[in-house]
């Protein structure tokens, strides 16, 4: 299940982000190295909320929950439950 | 000196904070008083340059307002700065007062927070007085810095006079009055803020200070500036279209909001229009200018649904004149214009120039116009590149990617994404065909320049296309990225 949620974020990742993106692990931070810019992260949330139909609390779009691909499947996970 | 802020309507809030804590205009001109005082008998004077390093709070914009009172120069520097960079900033600008936040304190200045343990409600802000050796009789309002083509950000100098007439212009040209709620979006150290701060505490009006981490959160923001019932809100096509793509803004009340500003790129047209129906009984207007003139020309946007392309920049603000160079250059004269760049004289001489007693910048934008006469954008005669309505220099970036230890060279450049946003590209050439990826770079430039710098992505390559002359030519490589991705 969360597979399917780290995939889609990979995809995500390799569509949006050019040359740099075969390195990323699960477990690479992606808002403090400003991998995922506000923007970026912002389209992110929107793609999983509407991929996964569920929905982020405002305050819940922070480095927390964003920080890595393990840390969004974990929240996405959470949310569908 | 006059005091910037109204001495009327002392009950009414003056400014609300992140947290939500109101300050009302007596709170406000008490501590401005205070501190101004304070300074003074250190010998601070109109002759001063104030240099202040806060993040957006109540403190910071005492600070400002502080400043503007005693007369002296203020120059706000963006606290997300890499330390490097406010160093140079420092440096540069020669400031004989330094304000700043504890965690913001530059290691080798020490700063002291005694000094204002005085004042309530400054107990947090340290205060250094430094040697200094620059020039007296300046007559500048403030000094905003911007970014710099050969690696250093250089020094916009605004006199009082023309930071005087613009706030006089957005006074008379908006209708900003007591009681009205105006977001602060926009750092200090963006000239937008000076219509924020002035324009709203000369009329009795009540700032919402948002910080630049906030800011970041768009949903939040679409929260908080329905809930505040804001009623204008200056910023950049960028911000409004997030806060409708991404801030789920169709989900509140927006009726407070009676007027739009915006500024520092162009608005694609499709989203402006969504934005003017979720808006409806607001007024939008599009205001241009460089840091170097503040707001000289703009127009108020009447909504045509067949238009597809962007609306123009409109006409010449009050008093102000332009000229069109036979490149279709740009160039405004006016009581707006900037008197030029801190230490640089030969810069400032081949872009500013007078006539008269009329103050003259020569834009690099290229215009034409429109059959009502307005002014159409057409795009830059040099490498400047306005992402997300930053204003960058490729050549700042270039220069601090040069020092990495695998890169050869470097050339950074635009490429226009299909919903109208525009991305930087780093072309690099590495040593013996080393790699490097995205994180490695972006991690290596945070140490040197600000977030809103940072390239998109990259592109390792062999070599550059060169032009006849033996220079990297950029377009042509814009060229080459584009058909690579």
């Amino acid at each position: 299940m969360s597979e399917e949620i780290k995939n889609e974020v990979r995809a995500f990742l390799n569509n949006s982000i050019a040359g740099g993106t075969a390195s990323i692990q699960d477990d690479t931070k992606l808002i403090s190295t400003r991998l995922l810019d506000s923007i970026l992260a912002l389209r992110l949330v929107s793609h999983l909320e509407e991929k996964f139909r569920i929905e982020f609390e405002a305050h819940e779009v922070n480095q927390d929950n964003l920080e890595t691909i393990d840390r969004i499947a974990a929240f996405v996970e959470s949310k569908r439950k | 000196m006059e005091s910037p802020v109204t001495s009327e309507f002392s009950d009414r809030t003056a400014l609300v904070d992140a947290g939500g804590n109101s300050y009302s205009y007596e709170e406000l001109n008490k501590q401005v008083s205070a501190f101004t005082e304070l300074l003074r008998n250190r010998g601070v004077s109109a002759d001063s340059r104030i240099a202040v390093l806060q993040h957006k709070t109540s403190e910071c914009v005492i600070s400002i307002l502080t400043s503007r009172t005693i007369g002296a120069t203020y120059i706000p520097i963006d606290p997300g700065s890499p330390p490097s960079r406010i160093r140079a900033i420092i440096e540069d600008c020669d400031p004989d007062v330094l304000i700043c936040d504890p965690d913001l304190f530059p290691s080798e200045i020490p700063c002291q927070l005694e000094i204002c343990k005085s004042i309530p409600g400054l107990e947090n802000t340290a205060v250094t007085f430094l040697a200094s050796d620059h020039p007296k009789n300046e007559e500048t309002a403030y000094i905003l810095y911007t970014s710099g083509s050969t690696g250093a950000p250089k020094g916009v100098c605004v006199s009082r006079s023309a930071a005087n007439a613009f706030i006089q212009w957005g006074i008379s040209t908006f209708d900003v009055k007591a009681g009205d709620q105006v977001s602060s979006i926009a750092p200090f150290h963006f000239d937008l803020s000076v219509f924020d701060l002035f324009v709203t505490l000369s009329q009795g009006a009540t700032l919402h200070l948002f910080r630049a981490e906030e800011i970041q959160n768009v949903r939040v923001m679409a929260e908080q500036l329905a809930a505040r019932k804001i009623n204008v809100v200056y910023s950049t096509p960028t911000f409004f279209s997030a806060l409708l793509l991404y801030g789920k803004a169709e989900k509140y009340d927006w009726s407070s909001l009676k007027t739009i500003l915006f500024a520092g790129e162009v608005f694609p047209v499709k989203t402006l229009h969504q934005l003017m129906s979720l808006w409806n009984h607001a007024r939008f207007y599009n205001l241009y200018g460089p840091t170097e003139t503040n707001v000289c020309l703009f127009s108020g946007i009447i909504k045509n649904e067949s238009r597809t392309i962007p609306y123009p920049i409109g006409l010449p603000c009050d008093r102000h004149e332009i000229e069109i160079t036979e490149q279709g250059e740009l160039l405004v004269g006016g009581p707006h214009v900037a008197d030029g760049y801190l230490n640089q004289p030969e810069l400032t001489a081949t872009r500013f120039f007078s006539r008269g007693n009329t103050r003259w910048f020569r834009t690099g934008d290229r215009v034409e116009r429109d059959p009502d006469g307005r002014l159409i954008y057409k795009g830059r005669l040099d490498r400047m590149v306005k992402r997300r309505g930053y204003r960058i220099e490729p050549g700042e970036i270039e220069a601090a990617l040069a020092l990495h230890p695998v890169v050869i060279a470097t050339a950074v450049v635009p490429v226009n994404l299909s919903d109208g946003t525009v991305n930087l590209v780093a072309a690099i050439s590495t040593m013996n065909g080393k790699t490097i990826d995205l994180i490695e770079v972006k991690s290596f430039l945070m140490q040197s320049i600000p977030d809103y710098m940072l390239p998109d992505a990259i592109k390792v390559v062999d070599s550059f296309p060169k032009t006849s002359s033996g220079k990297v030519d950029y377009v042509e490589l814009q060229k080459e990225i584009v058909s690579s991705f």
